[in-house]
């Protein structure tokens, strides 16, 4: 047992409340006398405390050197005690006696009372011996269940960081707003200045930053490629994290290594040490794994936009853009998302939707869907099916399913006077109603077999013009806000890898 | 806000107390809850507060929110004086 611990095993004692009433207990008895808790092996300055304790209390004894003496003379009863345990004594101040703090072979101390006028009764005594243990042991108790909190807190407070964070790196598989998030929360966590994040590049065989973040702040340098040398070339090479007193490069391993993570200048000038290479660590285990999540979502998401852009040439060699839609196209219809705060997954629903909406007009015969005049009421009645048409296309393609409400009413209008069903407002899809604006100002600027083109500025006013009957004003609204910022004639060289 | 008025809100004295004795923390309202004793309703309300104050930060995800420690010396400096008074 150390001193430590028989030194706080002491303090608990003093202040435990039930050998405070004991102790009134007993001078309600005995009369009042001058109660001490001691450790064993009393040095020279606890004597003289004592003494003057025993001069100052409320015992008989005031004389100073009479109050030595009893003083000297109870470090003889504590050795006494020592060696044979409870032992009663007299001195000039009263009667006392001694007690000691023993639990199997441990001594911790002693309790020494003395200054009592009355003889004490051995039974008494007894009694406030196995009170005392019962005390000692409710104290050990006490102190094991503080030692068990003491060691258990920190790590559950750890433990729920590490969850905390995870579920922050996890809500996101979009790698633009996952690297970001990393660094920050990475500088966060090891309470550092700067923290970096390097993904390797297979195709040019050299690692690249992801994020590079400085207290909040970005520092420049983002998606460029970094020579492999010294720590980072070292981690990334053996996989094995280096720490220095003020850097940290831990690898992030899936089933190689994908990239390093690195943390710079501990904040308060302290050094790094082991402990913050092990958090890093850990969290270098989480961010891998929403890194590989995002990742291998990226690719499915090339693979469903690779499909859908099949879909669409496949339909555009018989006529190009008639079936489909051109990347500008896609790119206004996100880009209005965006301005509404549409949640990333149905950005991506949208856009995949942008591409093909008006895939069923390839079923309309081409006498109809060329005439260079105006349609008869039967002909328009065929082309007013094309939405039915293109969600009978897309339907058996599961990852195209949620496009299929979009693709349905993206013919209605806001008012109600549109079709397939006449829905009114709120009733059509936002996906729908987004659709409808750009695919009407797109036609408009576009060349057209059956009319004449007209400027970005006439379409402007057009489409402002039927806000609130064909067009819902709140996409209408975002859409001017969208193009007030849009410069056209880049929007229409866009090349579809490009998006 | 003074500092002195910040420490004034015993809900806001708690969680400062407990990120300043555990900066490297991120936890969310319910672990803060745990963590503190305070009810629910108190944390959220000086939480936001301490936000506000830039005393903690938000780390805002679709699901969830983060709460961490400031990392301003300046302000940390502030806190541990304010705590190293109250002890004193």
């Amino acid at each position: 047992m150390n001193d430590a611990y028989t030194t706080e095993f002491l303090r608990r004692l003093r202040d435990n409340l039930n050998l405070k009433k004991q102790k009134e207990v007993f001078e309600a008895v005995l009369g009042k006398a001058l109660w001490e808790i001691l450790p064993v092996g009393i040095t020279a300055k606890e004597l003289t405390k004592l003494s003057s304790l025993i001069s100052c209390n409320r015992t008989r004894c005031k004389d100073p050197q009479g109050a030595l003496k009893c003083a000297k003379l109870m470090i003889d009863v504590m050795k006494r005690t020592q060696d044979s345990g409870l032992q009663r004594f007299h001195c000039s101040s009263g009667n006392g006696f001694c007690v000691p703090l023993k639990q199997g072979n441990q001594l911790y101390g002693f309790i020494i009372v003395s200054g009592f006028a009355k003889e004490i009764d051995v039974q008494l005594m007894t009694i406030f011996v196995a009170f005392t243990e019962t005390v000692m042991r409710e104290v050990q108790k006490e102190m094991e269940l503080t030692k068990l909190y003491d060691t258990i807190r920190p790590r559950a407070i750890a433990l729920s960081t590490i969850h905390t964070v995870h579920r922050l790196i996890s809500s996101t598989l979009d790698s633009d707003e996952l690297m970001p998030r990393i660094a920050r929360l990475c500088l966060q966590v090891m309470r550092a200045e700067s923290c970096y994040i390097y993904i390797f590049d297979k195709d040019k065989n050299k690692l690249v930053i992801k994020s590079a973040i400085k207290l909040d702040k970005d520092i420049k340098g983002k998606n460029s490629y970094v020579k492999m040398t010294g720590s980072l070339a070292r981690v990334f090479n053996t996989a094995a994290s280096v720490l220095k007193p003020k850097n940290i490069f831990v690898p992030l391993i899936d089933d190689d290594v994908i990239g390093v993570i690195s943390v710079h200048n501990k904040l308060g000038d302290k050094p790094f040490t082991e402990f913050d290479k092990e958090i890093l660590t850990t969290f270098a285990e989480q961010a891998v794994i929403a890194i590989r999540n995002a990742q291998l979502y990226e690719e499915q998401e090339k693979l469903t936009i690779g499909s859908i852009k099949s879909l669409a040439a496949i339909l555009d060699t018989r006529s190009e853009y008639t079936y489909t839609h051109s990347t500008a196209f896609a790119k206004l219809v996100v880009e209005v998302a965006k301005e509404l705060k549409i949640p990333v997954y149905g950005i991506r629903v949208l856009k995949y939707a942008s591409f093909i909406h008006d895939a069923g007009k390839v079923m309309i015969p081409d006498e109809i869907l060329k005439k260079p005049k105006r349609l008869t009421g039967e002909e328009y009645d065929i082309v007013k099916k094309h939405t039915i048409k293109g969600v009978e296309i897309v339907k058996p393609i599961e990852v195209l399913k949620p496009i299929i409400p979009i693709i349905l009413y993206h013919h209605e209008r806001y008012d109600g006077t549109g079709y397939p069903k006449g829905l009114k407002a709120d009733q059509i899809p936002l996906g729908s109603r987004i659709m409808s604006v750009i695919d009407a100002f797109m036609a408009m600027v576009s060349k057209q077999s059956y009319r004449e083109t007209v400027s970005v500025q006439e379409a402007l006013a057009e489409i402002k013009k039927y806000s609130g009957t064909q067009f819902d004003p709140m996409v209408v609204d975002a859409f001017l806000r969208v193009m007030a910022r849009t410069n056209m004639s880049v929007l229409f060289r866009m090349k579809s890898k490009e998006f | 806000m003074p500092t002195d008025k910040v420490f004034k809100c015993q809900a806001r004295e708690k969680i400062i107390q407990f990120f300043h004795q555990n900066p490297n923390t991120i936890d969310t309202i319910n672990g803060i809850v745990t963590w503190t004793g305070l009810t629910k309703k108190e944390t959220v309300k000086a939480l936001e507060e301490l936000v506000d104050l830039g005393i903690l930060l938000a780390h805002r995800a679709s699901s969830t929110v983060g709460y961490a420690y400031t990392t301003d010396k300046k302000l940390i400096a502030k806190i541990k004086k304010h705590f190293k008074s109250n002890k004193q």
